[in-house]
């Protein structure tokens, strides 16, 4: 007989549902290829990574060359002196399909590039929302939620929301302090962790005696809600707490990178591969507001998100093999998501290597999906690059060209197959995903 | 208000403005009335050289400029110290009011360390200059704010000169500091005059804040529709009575502290509608810009007496309270840790945003964390014993199954119908375990338990 990994909580186990679900598989049986529930183990995954600041889009995608009708490289490298890089210091954007866009990627992220040159990177120009807010916390929020115009819960909690879970389910994960809003539904939320190891009980584990009687008692919290809602959700996210820690208990975690990001695209890796259903992990990188010393501040980071990239898939940090490649059942069913609240003005606030940038408007997004040959994601350049101006009269900021809502339909409709009916207006970008 | 206070009363506000309640301020306030315990929170002395003992404090905890950017650890050590502090001097004050309101200022202008500025020393000058307004003038507070070296590294002031103008700080101290995000009565047009009125102001080697004219605008600006020019030094204060001249400002101050010390007022337009403790508390606020007095208005009003689950309380105000309730020393490492884990660090907000609100806190993180800091708290409480410095002496635990005395030391009413048969079913449960086992299971309990947090 296959033993789950996955326990339940007896008797509170009808309000911890909220967040688990129909008996899936045993590790045992999954290693030998059967018992595993295919609906699960098919599930498609999603990563969101979240550029928290607002990362410079005009430095993460340069223009190299002017195009027909747009001078934009020419007013890019007059309105950044300091800060711009030269062509020939950027990894050209230069699939046959692309190379009429005249970009090329930040110098800092070579393993993207090599993964846009297989053609497994798909990038949204332009990407924004009407009426833009230049407050991070105002964007942030319309990022989350998916929604400039009403306030409504997160778009991924949404999903939640109409996919349901099944219980000891816990179908999305929000790696660091406290709940980010993108994962809070109307009736069903993700859960947040800080990393594996610290999801622990200090008084130790269950085989202690008086410590699981604790912690069963800590689950009943969930098991009779209180009125208020906060007080509830208290309540549930106690049950919900013993259900994860008692399902994470035997993970093995290596060691610290050494790089936040990499640590938490461990985290994320090691959700993903658990059979616990997860299926969207969010997590942030941020640092982006480079309002001063933005060049070497921006390929700081962005070299760690290259490096982390790396590791989520093959398991390398630089050269140190951190845990196993993704295996190719994962592989084939993960996408990874970049979002930032905005990018930055297309002029440099300072003079110098001390130079900033200012919050800005649209910028471009990233989805990175499987090997080419499997994947229903469109590698290569999607939508339109803003409008720059001219070189005698160059644009201050960048217009969207693209609705956030039209990438979130696209992949809740093509990717997770769960459209979304708040956007029901907006059609999905033709071309993104075949 | 002459009704006499219920015991939930004084458990929820102590609990949403002074770091919790004891066993003896629920017996000592249930009973009187919500003037007579708000005099009592308010009798913090006017004069705030009563309460700034601060330099030789920082000197005790040798935190110095120079021996913070001299090695990175020996800055995790001081920022640890610092905290430490800071908890602790939460935990013993004579005015936890003051306290409360100092951290209502922290998170309201949220400034972090940074690498490689500021340092602790300078969070610890900024944090001295948060007291001293806490219940002071926001006019002062304001000014005193936009010219703090923590601040002006912090949001680039300090880098932002004549000709290309740092807009970090301008923004922030629209949108976050005094209006709001209200693009109806604030345009990007302001931020960017704002941020010229603000340049010159560096900070000097001494990590004082100085005037350089030579980094200064000296060119008209118009901020709010008010014109400003050739004010050198002063022109900061221009913006800010610009922006307190905006009747925005003082309805999204008070909307804030309703937000953080009484219950969640909702997201609304904070002019169009109507809370109206909100629209109260901004009122005597605008009058001459009293912190006190428009405090006072918020604690006075009976919207502000007990409501259930008004606030989730943020990770430092539990953790002070259950150090508080068991006679142990706030300012270990631990402490510090187990609010790492909860997503709660002294002088390192998350961004200039300050901390969140309610739900976001409520993660398996966060329950995990506090019950760490629970499990912690009671070996350190047996292990000091006797020794501890509780308000009427030392005590012992009180036995597993007097729930009501559980409550109570933690400065519950009561529990609620759901925990008390958590409880109960727990030690029905308890089996074999002894006295000791049943008093830490039941402790800990307490402190994970919804009403605990959500006051």
């Amino acid at each position: 007989m296959a033993v789950s990994r996955r326990r339940f909580l007896g008797g509170t186990a009808g309000a911890a549902g909220l967040y688990l679900i129909s008996p899936v598989l045993a590790r045992a049986g999954r290693a030998v290829g059967i018992g595993v529930d295919p609906a699960l183990a098919n599930r498609r995954r999603l990563v969101v990574i979240f550029l928290g600041g607002g990362n410079d889009g005009l430095n993460t995608v340069v223009p190299v060359a002017d195009v027909a009708g747009a001078a934009r490289a020419s007013v890019y490298r007059k309105l950044r002196p300091s800060l711009g890089y030269a062509p020939e210091q950027t990894l050209r954007l230069d699939r046959a399909a692309d190379a009429g866009h005249g970009l090329g990627l930040s110098p800092s992220l070579p393993y993207l590039h090599g993964l846009y040159r297989d053609g497994r990177v798909a990038l949204v120009q332009g990407v924004d929302y009407p009426n833009h807010s230049y407050s991070h916390f105002s964007s942030t929020e319309i990022w989350h939620t998916g929604e400039p115009e009403r306030s409504v819960s997160g778009w991924v909690g949404r999903h939640l929301d109409r996919a349901g879970a099944s219980e000891g389910e816990v179908r999305a994960v929000g790696i660091g302090n406290g709940l980010p809003v993108i994962l809070r539904g109307d009736s069903r939320q993700g859960l947040g962790i800080v990393n594996i190891p610290s999801t622990k009980f200090a008084d130790g584990a269950d085989n202690d005696v008086n410590a699981k009687a604790r912690h069963d008692a800590l689950a009943g919290f969930g098991g009779h809600p209180e009125a208020e809602a906060l007080r509830a959700l208290h309540g549930r996210t106690s049950g919900a707490t013993v259900g994860l820690v008692r399902n994470l208990a035997e993970t093995k975690v290596p060691a610290a990178t050494g790089s936040a990001l990499a640590d938490k695209l461990v985290t994320a890796r090691l959700l993903l591969e658990e059979d616990i259903g997860t299926e969207v992990v969010y997590l942030e990188h941020s640092g982006f507001d480079t309002h001063a010393n933005q060049r070497a501040q921006q390929e700081r980071l962005l070299a760690e998100l290259d490096a982390g990239l790396g590791m989520f898939w093959t398991g390398k940090l630089g050269t140190k093999q951190v845990m196993e490649p993704m295996s190719p059942h994962l592989t084939d069913r993960t996408m990874v998501m970049t979002l930032s609240e905005f990018g930055r003005r297309i002029g440099e606030n300072g003079t110098g290597a001390g130079s900033g940038t200012d919050h800005g408007a649209a910028s471009p997004m990233f989805l990175i999906g499987p090997p080419a040959a499997a994947s229903p994601l469109v590698g290569g350049v999607h939508g339109d690059h803003p409008d720059m101006g001219t070189v005698a009269l160059p644009a201050d900021n960048l217009v969207m060209t693209t609705d956030l809502r039209r990438v979130y339909e696209s992949v809740l409709t093509n990717w997770l197959h769960n459209p979304d009916p708040l956007y029901s207006r907006y059609a999905p970008l033709p071309g993104l995903f075949r | 208000m002459t009704e006499p206070l219920s015991r939930e009363d004084v458990s929820s506000i102590l609990g949403r403005v002074a770091f919790g309640a004891t066993d003896v301020d629920l017996d000592t306030w249930t009973g009187r009335t919500q003037d007579e315990l708000v005099d009592h929170l308010m009798a913090v002395p006017a004069d705030s050289a009563m309460f700034s003992a601060q330099p030789d404090e920082v000197k005790r905890l040798s935190v110095t400029a120079a021996a913070t950017s001299a090695n990175k650890n020996n800055g995790r050590a001081q920022l640890q110290a610092a905290q430490g502090w800071w908890q602790e001097r939460m935990r013993t004050t004579a005015w936890p009011l003051l306290e409360r309101m100092t951290l209502f200022w922290h998170d309201h202008f949220a400034t972090g360390l940074g690498q490689p500025a500021p340092d602790v020393a300078m969070m610890l000058t900024q944090n001295q200059t948060l007291r001293t307004h806490a219940l002071g003038n926001f006019s002062e507070l304001l000014g005193a704010m936009t010219v703090d070296p923590a601040m002006l590294h912090w949001l680039d002031g300090a880098r932002s000169v004549t000709g290309k103008p740092n807009e970090n700080y301008g923004r922030e101290f629209l949108e976050l500091f005094t209006m709001g995000v209200s693009p109806q009565h604030y345009s990007e047009g302001d931020i960017r005059e704002a941020a010229r009125a603000f340049t010159g102001w560096t900070v000097n080697g001494q990590r004082a804040a100085a005037f350089d004219a030579r980094r200064h605008d000296a060119g008209v600006k118009t901020v709010l529709g008010r014109r400003i020019t050739d004010l050198g030094a002063e022109e900061y204060l221009a913006v800010r009575d610009a922006a307190l001249a905006m009747p925005v400002t003082s309805r999204f101050v008070a909307w804030k502290l309703v937000q953080k010390l009484a219950y969640d007022p909702g997201k609304i337009d904070v002019m169009a509608d109507g809370d109206r403790l909100v629209a109260r508390v901004a009122a005597k606020l605008r009058e001459a810009w009293s912190i006190r007095a428009a405090v006072d208005v918020l604690l006075r009003a009976p919207e502000f007496r007990h409501r259930p689950a008004q606030v989730a309380r943020q990770p430092v105000e539990q953790a002070v309270h259950a150090c508080k309730a068991l006679g142990v020393a706030a300012d270990a490492v631990q402490v510090a840790q187990a609010l790492d884990g909860m997503g709660q660090k002294l002088f390192e907000p998350p961004n200039v945003g300050g901390w969140p609100v309610d739900e976001e806190w409520l993660a398996p993180g966060t329950t995990l964390a506090r019950y760490r800091l629970a499990t912690w708290i009671e070996a350190e409480a047996r292990r000091t014993a006797g020794t501890i410095d509780l308000p009427v002496g030392p005590r012992m635990l009180p036995p597993s199954d007097d729930l009501a005395a559980w409550a109570a030391r933690f400065g519950v009413a009561r529990f609620t119908p759901n925990t008390e048969r958590t409880l109960r079913g727990y030690l029905a449960s308890a089996g074999k375990a002894n006295e000791a086992q049943r008093q830490k299971s039941v402790m800990t309990l307490v402190i994970s338990s919804p009403e605990w947090t959500v006051m």
